[in-house]
């Protein structure tokens, strides 16, 4: 298990992380401003704050979608400013999983197939990836619906295909960004359950949502204002 | 007062009513949202692109066939008025005394439009009951073979000190033009034809003036005797970029010059007195056609006979004058249209193709905006801001198409002008292109009014249902597509099952099974069956792309090189959608390439193929006399070996045939040792080759080869025995001697050395019908040599030969050879035809129907790869974001789109190979149309490895592009692509 960390040692560490958009010029945005945060195997954080506060810029960057303009994104303790574009897709492959709000699955492929993408792409192949897209399938409750194409499935089944396709190849952190944004609040309920059956299995998770109900359900609620992160106790104290 | 008041204030109002229209028109014309619009275009690049470029494609295309047909209608048709050295003549009714010419000539040269007049006399015409017939004898012998006929000009002393006698010294004279003495001047191709040069005598010429009318038959006779070549001129034949349709004019070949005062020489009384009694001479008169509207034929001929006319009221005596341009103007007009319809058949495969290409564009245009329009709609646009924005983008693009279009139209034409044969472009005659570059109305507005017309339709069409879908539908950027009529209804399977028909016709030819279907039926099949073809091929191709790949899939995904992302491309291949389109597009654009490559080369084969099979060898030499001239032509410097070729008629039952032999047991030899002289066909006969046709003859000298012409009408079969009806040479009564079991070996389509013939015998058969006619002991002649009136050549460098060896050749055989009527050189014709700019374009046609086609292609490739790799961004992303390297990426699309495009190359060639072999029968019309040569057949020439290349070309075209595009997608921020749905 290469991804297996002791409970202690932080699966994502971000110091002092900055973002700018359009730096130097007039219409410079200054997102985050100095955010230190960590994340240990296991946790489940909701991260919230206003429409255009940086929430899903800060989860871009330390999902290695994007750059920082400052600080250091640390997953496993392997930092990603010091990565190259192969070393990001790799660490993308092997230690990151991607819930979006669209699910984004290929059209054309079956459940099965979306989720054996990543395993080939990671190098598994035949049978080995087969049986692990089964199993990933049955753990998110779809194993009957392995032929099923993304028309054939409800929103709700097309979101745990596509957890089942982030977590193929076992990453130690998954992002979601608003992955209930596209389902109703009993659907949505569902997919949190299943974050908290993957948390309480040692997958950390960090989630962007705007829905405080379904953010209270997470370990811990995070708060993005002013480009500063707080823990939603000390925004409320401090309010 | 008040009413004149108020009628002004009426006016007045109504002026300004006017003026308000006026002002409120132009204000409806939204000017200031040009910048917006072009910002717009600028800011869609890609989109922009795909419909410029189908709009500068049908554009330049259209308008390059325009200016090419418009100028090559010029350039001949100034040829006739060029070539013609006077445009008018007048003669005087009833007395045509020279000193009355003389004074109606002086009194026509006063006129400012006239340039110059001369006295002339010759044949007039036979409106006036008289004919002349004129023999040239070369040489003092009885031999009526070696007579000429020839139409003599009688010209005055001034003939050549004005413009009228310019036009013969323009065409290469050499010599004097003094003909004040027994002289005259005569062609170069006269004095080739008996081995004369200026300087020699020729013998004499017969005169002889027919009258006839109802009441008097009476014959005037005039002799010349011993008169000198003072000069010779090289009569129009063919010129550069011209057609040959100038014949019969004052300059052609068969004309011969001598001075007036000849016909006071003694032996001409009789002549002369009739040739004035039926009103002969004339005042030959030019015209300064800058006076003239000549640019338009119909006018110019018009204003030509209303001077006629002028002339004529004012003159005093009863004069008559005669339009000499006006027949061979308005035939040049007959044969333009004709010429017109050809080039647009010929040109509709890439009409249509770039039509297609530019409703193609507008529909990606349209799709770009799809979510645009959604939005917009959703924003509280309405269905008629939204519609005005595409209006007014797309007249933008028009205007700058257009212009663009048109430019490169005039780069199109020049470039046809200047081909010499299939994709042989010499830009030399940088004058030429000076006189493309001129605006052609009809050239621009015909073009752009079908393009415009085209871009209304498709716009109002495709513009209305986009802008009225479904909001959601637009957001989300999915459609439920809707498959076309066309497609839905298997249409296309069933045009193109339809099309096999005249592929199964062409097979049949092929194979030379005899099918009755009557040559109108054929025709229509050739003209109608390769756009059904083709549209069909291409349209199934679709079906096709999507097919082998899929079927193919299981052996391409389990290349190791895909393993890693055979998954996305299983999707890839299943989902396709606009991608058959542009499969469509690459099927139509290849399929045009591959027939201007295949007709091209087959139109160039046929040329050469026709050249080798008229002159038959390296050299042709023609004898006035039968004779043996091998030694004589063997002695020749440069010559190697000769081939006599004798021909006869012999009847068989009621039936004339033309018999032809030549020497085939040398050339059986010659072909043994791989050295034949004559240049034999792989078609010269049907199921045999030429050794084969040559070894059965030897083997059965009582075989025959006949024409499949002379089969049908002897209602005989190969392998039936015929008799052959000899006639004795010296019987008066016409008895024959009956030659029995004569046997059809086989059929022969043409022989070397372009002889007509019924049939092919052996040279033994020959020689023994000579004995047998002078009953002769046959046995004694067997072992004779083949007398001949034609000789075949091998020269001994053959194709490294330099011009200069072949002057010298020339030159001996014009000067030191007795009895050569003619002779003609291949490499020298075969150098020409190389070099001689295409007069009818057809291979400059081809060129660019080929030229247009690749860049279709590439246009096609990289603006459609383009939009679909667009498409297919946030798919890209989400791929990134789960680990797919660049690299990944890149191998995807490469590999989805390498099985479809290959598949639609090889398709592409397919379909092209058929609708060549369709079109072969419409290229077969066209040369017979155009004059040329028919009796050989129009072998289409597959080259396999032109082929290969520009489908390799297509292909590794398309990789490219779609490499291109992947790039930006590739390289795209993954943070923002995740999102975009």
């Amino acid at each position: 298990m290469e991804n297996a960390l002791t409970h202690t040692e932080n699966v994502l560490q971000i110091k002092d992380l900055e973002k700018k958009f359009n730096e130097g010029k007039r219409n410079e945005v200054y997102v985050l401003k100095g955010i230190d945060f960590q994340m240990k195997p296991g946790d489940f954080f909701a991260l919230m704050g206003p429409s255009g506060c940086g929430k899903s810029t800060l989860l871009n960057i330390v999902g290695g979608l994007l750059e920082s303009t400052k600080g250091t994104v640390e997953i496993k303790n392997k930092r990603l400013g010091d990565m190259d574009d192969n070393d990001l897709t790799e660490m993308r492959s092997k230690n990151i999983g991607w819930v979006f709000q669209s699910f984004g699955l290929i059209d054309n492929l079956t459940a099965l197939e979306n989720i054996i993408i990543p395993l080939n792409l990671a190098g598994i192949y035949d049978k080995e990836a087969e049986t692990r897209a089964n199993e990933l399938l049955k753990l998110v409750g779809l194993e009957d619906r392995y032929d099923h194409f993304p028309d054939g499935l409800s929103g709700g089944q097309q979101q745990r295909v596509a957890i089942a396709r982030a977590l193929a190849n076992d990453p130690v952190i998954l992002f979601a960004d608003e992955p209930t944004g596209n389902l109703d609040t009993s659907t949505g309920l569902e997919i949190i359950a299943l974050f908290k059956e993957l948390s309480n299995m040692g997958k950390s998770i960090l989630m962007v949502t705007h829905d405080v109900s379904l953010a209270h359900a997470s370990d811990q609620v995070f708060i993005l204002r002013n480009g500063k992160v707080k823990k939603e106790v000390e925004e409320i104290t401090s309010i | 007062m008040k009413n004149n008041n108020n009628d002004n204030n009426n006016n007045n109002n109504s002026n300004k009513n006017k003026t308000k229209g006026k002002i409120e028109f132009y204000k409806r014309i939204p000017l200031e949202t040009i910048p917006n619009t072009f910002y717009a275009i600028f800011r869609n690049k890609r989109r922009s692109m795909a419909m410029l470029s189908g709009i500068v494609l049908s554009v330049t295309l259209l308008s390059g066939i325009f200016l090419y047909n418009a100028e090559l209608k010029q350039n001949n048709y100034d040829g006739i008025v060029e070539n013609y050295p006077y445009e008018v003549r007048f003669d005087i009714i009833g007395n045509e005394t020279y000193s009355e010419l003389s004074k109606l000539s002086n009194n026509i040269s006063a006129d400012s439009r006239v340039t110059d007049t001369t006295i002339m006399a010759s044949e007039y015409s036979n409106l006036r009951n008289n004919w002349l017939d004129t023999y040239l004898i070369p040489k003092a012998t009885d031999e009526i073979e070696e007579y000429m006929e020839v139409d003599p000009i009688f010209v005055d002393d001034d003939y050549f000190t004005g413009p009228i006698g310019e036009t013969l010294l323009s065409m290469d004279f050499k010599g004097e033009t003094d003909l004040t003495g027994q002289y005259v001047i005569i062609s170069e191709q006269f004095m080739n034809h008996y081995g004369f040069k200026i300087g020699d005598t020729i013998h004499s010429i017969n005169f002889t003036q027919n009258i006839y009318n109802d009441e008097v038959n009476q014959m005037n006779f005039g002799f010349l005797p011993n008169l000198t070549i003072r000069g010779s001129y090289k009569a129009i034949l063919y010129e550069e970029f011209t057609m040959d349709i100038v014949g019969g004019s004052p300059v052609d070949g068969q004309k011969i010059y001598l001075s007036l005062d000849r016909l006071n020489d003694e032996n001409m009384t009789e002549f002369n007195e009739g040739l004035h009694a039926t009103g002969n001479f004339y005042v030959a008169v030019k015209i300064d056609v800058t006076q003239f509207n000549v640019g338009d034929p119909t006018t110019f001929n018009d204003e030509l006979n209303q001077f006629i006319n002028q002339i004529t009221r004012d003159y005093d005596l009863d004069i008559q004058g005669f339009n000499m341009i006006e027949g061979p103007i308005m035939g040049f007009q007959f044969f333009s249209i004709f010429i017109t319809i050809l080039y647009v058949v010929l040109a509709i495969p890439v009409i249509l193709l770039s039509l297609y290409l530019l409703n193609f564009g507008l529909e990606m245009s349209l799709e770009e905006r799809r979510r645009l329009i959604a939005i917009k709609k959703v924003q509280g646009a309405s269905s008629k801001q939204i519609f005005s924005e595409l209006q007014k983008e797309t007249v933008l693009l028009l205007i700058v198409g257009s212009v663009i279009g048109y430019l490169l139209g005039i780069i199109a034409a020049w470039s046809i002008s200047s081909i010499s044969g299939f994709m042989e472009i010499e830009f030399t005659a940088t004058n030429r292109f000076l006189d493309f570059f001129r605006f052609d109305l009809w050239a621009f507005i015909l073009p752009v009014g079908l393009v415009s017309l085209i871009l209304i339709i498709v716009t109002y069409k495709k513009g209305k249902t986009f802008i009225d879908q479904e909001v959601t539908e637009g957001v989300s950027r999915r459609e439920v597509k809707k498959e076309k009529f066309f497609k839905r209804n298997k249409l296309d399977v069933v045009l193109f099952v339809a099309s096999l028909s005249g592929l199964v016709l062409v097979i049949i030819d092929l194979l030379k099974i005899q099918v009755q279907i009557s040559g109108f039926t054929r025709f229509m099949i050739f003209l109608f069956m390769p756009f059904i073809f083709w549209i069909g091929g291409s349209s199934v191709g679709s079906r096709v792309v999507k097919w082998i790949p899929l079927k193919l899939e299981a052996i391409f995904l389990r290349l190791p090189v895909f393993r890693d992302v055979k998954n996305v491309i299983k999707s890839g291949l299943k989902r396709r959608g606009d991608i058959e389109r542009l499969a469509v597009i690459i099927i139509m654009t290849l399929s045009i390439a591959s027939l201007a490559t295949i007709q091209g080369n087959t139109e160039e084969t046929q040329a050469q193929r026709n050249i080798q099979w008229q002159i038959g060898a390296d050299w042709q030499i023609n004898f006035v006399d039968e004779g043996d001239f091998h030694e004589t032509i063997n002695n020749i410097s440069g010559f190697e070996d000769s081939l006599a070729i004798n021909q006869m008629y012999l009847r068989t039952l009621s039936f004339y045939m033309q018999l032809t032999a030549i020497e085939n047991f040398k050339e059986l030899d010659n072909m043994k040792n791989g050295t034949p002289i004559a240049m034999w066909q792989p078609d010269t006969f049907n199921t045999y080759t030429p050794q084969n046709a040559l070894q059965a003859l030897y083997d059965n000298s009582n075989g025959i080869f006949v024409s499949q012409d002379s089969l049908f009408v002897l209602d005989a079969k190969v392998g039936d025995v015929i008799d052959l009806r000899i006639p004795i040479s010296e019987s008066s009564t016409g008895e024959t001697i009956k030659l029995e079991d004569i046997k059809i070996l086989g059929i022969v389509n043409q022989l070397p050395g372009g002889t007509m013939f019924s049939a092919f015998i052996s040279q033994k058969l020959f020689l023994e019908i000579q004995a047998l006619s002078l009953q002769l002991d046959a046995n004694t002649y067997e072992n004779n040599t083949l007398n001949g009136t034609q000789y075949l050549v091998r020269t001994d460098k053959e194709a490294a030969i330099t011009t200069e060896e072949i002057d010298q050749i020339q030159l001996t055989l014009n000067t030191e050879i007795d009895g050569v009527s003619s002779h003609r050189s291949y490499y020298e014709e075969l150098e020409d035809i190389n070099t001689t700019k295409e007069g009818y374009g057809i291979t400059g046609l081809l060129s660019l129907n080929f030229i247009i086609s690749l860049v279709a292609v590439l246009v096609s490739a990289f603006s459609f790869s383009a939009i679909l790799m667009e498409r297919r961004k946030h798919e890209f992303a989400i791929l990134r974001s789960i680990g797919a390297k660049k690299s990944h990426i890149y191998k995807m699309a490469l590999g989805e789109n390498s099985l479809m495009m290959l598949t639609a190359s090889i398709w592409g060639i397919f379909i092209g190979v058929g609708i060549s072999y369709l079109f072969n029968g419409v290229f077969i019309f066209i040369n017979m149309i155009v004059g040329g040569q028919i009796s050989l057949n129009r072998t289409v020439v597959i080259p396999g490895l032109e082929l290969v290349i520009i489908s390799a070309v297509t292909f590794i075209g398309m990789m490219l592009a779609t490499l291109l595009s992947v790039k930006s997608a590739a390289n795209q921020d993954l943070s923002l692509a995740t999102k975009v749905v």
